[in-house]
């Protein structure tokens, strides 16, 4: 089955505290929880734990979900439903 | 007859200085904090002037140290709504760090040690309105307000003033930086409560 942009449904609604996500600056690979969070500020800022570089930042300002993973090399999840797989 | 705004009538000098929607924090200066404070031995630092220039211009710790530095005394206004009056500085006049640059660039981004922007009209810079600061009160300005060098642009929301930086890069177009990309205003204007996009 070919992937398509509807696929994404899915990993957005999955709870992603288990995802890990992979540092673009260090290469660590880290549990989204084990991160170090710095929520005072006007996003959620996400740090590596390994070498302190913005993994991911969250906002939900002005009506917007923002999402900027630009410092993530690649997020991995468990699928919810073995059969997607 | 000149038109007087009314919301100053019979007000001090103190509230004439204060932007709208802000108010006087006195002698506090709150941190706000989206990493951890970096600690760049002063031997590895550098402040690099790039992108559209010719060739790279570098200083070293020494070298920064060794530029005419001066005096700044301004008001400073943080978008979380508090303003701070008559803060003292000395540091670096970027007019003095761009001279003899040759650019066609009309637009800054400024980079820091752990990996913040911000974005700036280049015009907003030059002509006395911008500096690289290294001392805050007579001394060496500590690292949780952005030491051992911070940008200094009072005109505009703190946020654009950004802590530890080590750098300008000179750009043709305007690219967003770390909090205008997350819904902070492009420009910044206090004077004008340009908070978030679209203000
Ligand atoms: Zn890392």
């Amino acid at each position: 089955m070919p992937t398509t942009l509807d696929d994404l449904r899915g990993l957005f609604a999955l709870d992603l505290t288990g995802a890990v996500l992979t540092c673009g600056g260090c290469g660590a690979r880290t549990e989204l929880g084990a991160h170090d969070l710095y929520p005072d500020a006007p996003a959620l800022v996400v740090r590596c734990p390994a070498c302190t570089a913005v993994v991911l930042r969250f906002g939900t300002g002005g009506g917007l979900l923002r999402l900027d993973l630009s410092g993530t090399r690649l997020l991995t999840v468990t699928a919810p439903d073995p059969s997607a797989g | 007859m000149a038109v007087v705004s009314r919301g100053f009538h019979g007000r001090g000098r103190r509230d004439r200085r204060l932007p709208p929607g802000q108010r006087d924090i006195g002698d506090g200066f709150p941190v706000l904090t989206a990493g951890p404070t970096p600690h760049t031995p002063l031997d590895e630092w550098d402040f690099v002037v790039q992108g559209q220039v010719d060739g790279l211009h570098r200083w070293t710790w020494e070298e920064f140290r060794a530029l005419p530095h001066e005096p700044v005394t301004v008001d400073i206004h943080c978008v979380t709504s508090w303003s701070k009056f008559d803060t003292r500085w000395s540091g670096v006049a970027i007019d003095t760090l761009l001279d003899g640059v040759e650019t066609a660039a009309e637009y800054v981004v400024a980079f820091s040690d752990g990996g913040y922007t911000t974005n700036l009209p280049l015009a907003d810079l030059t002509e006395g309105q911008g500096w690289v600061v290294d001392t805050y009160e007579d001394e060496p300005l500590a690292p949780e307000h952005g030491g051992p060098a911070r940008l200094l642009v009072p005109h505009l929301y703190f946020w654009k003033s950004a802590k530890w930086v080590r750098g300008l890069a000179l750009t043709a177009f305007d690219e967003p930086g770390f909090w205008e990309t997350f819904g902070y205003h492009d420009y910044g204007d206090p004077w004008r409560e340009q908070r978030y996009a679209g203000d």
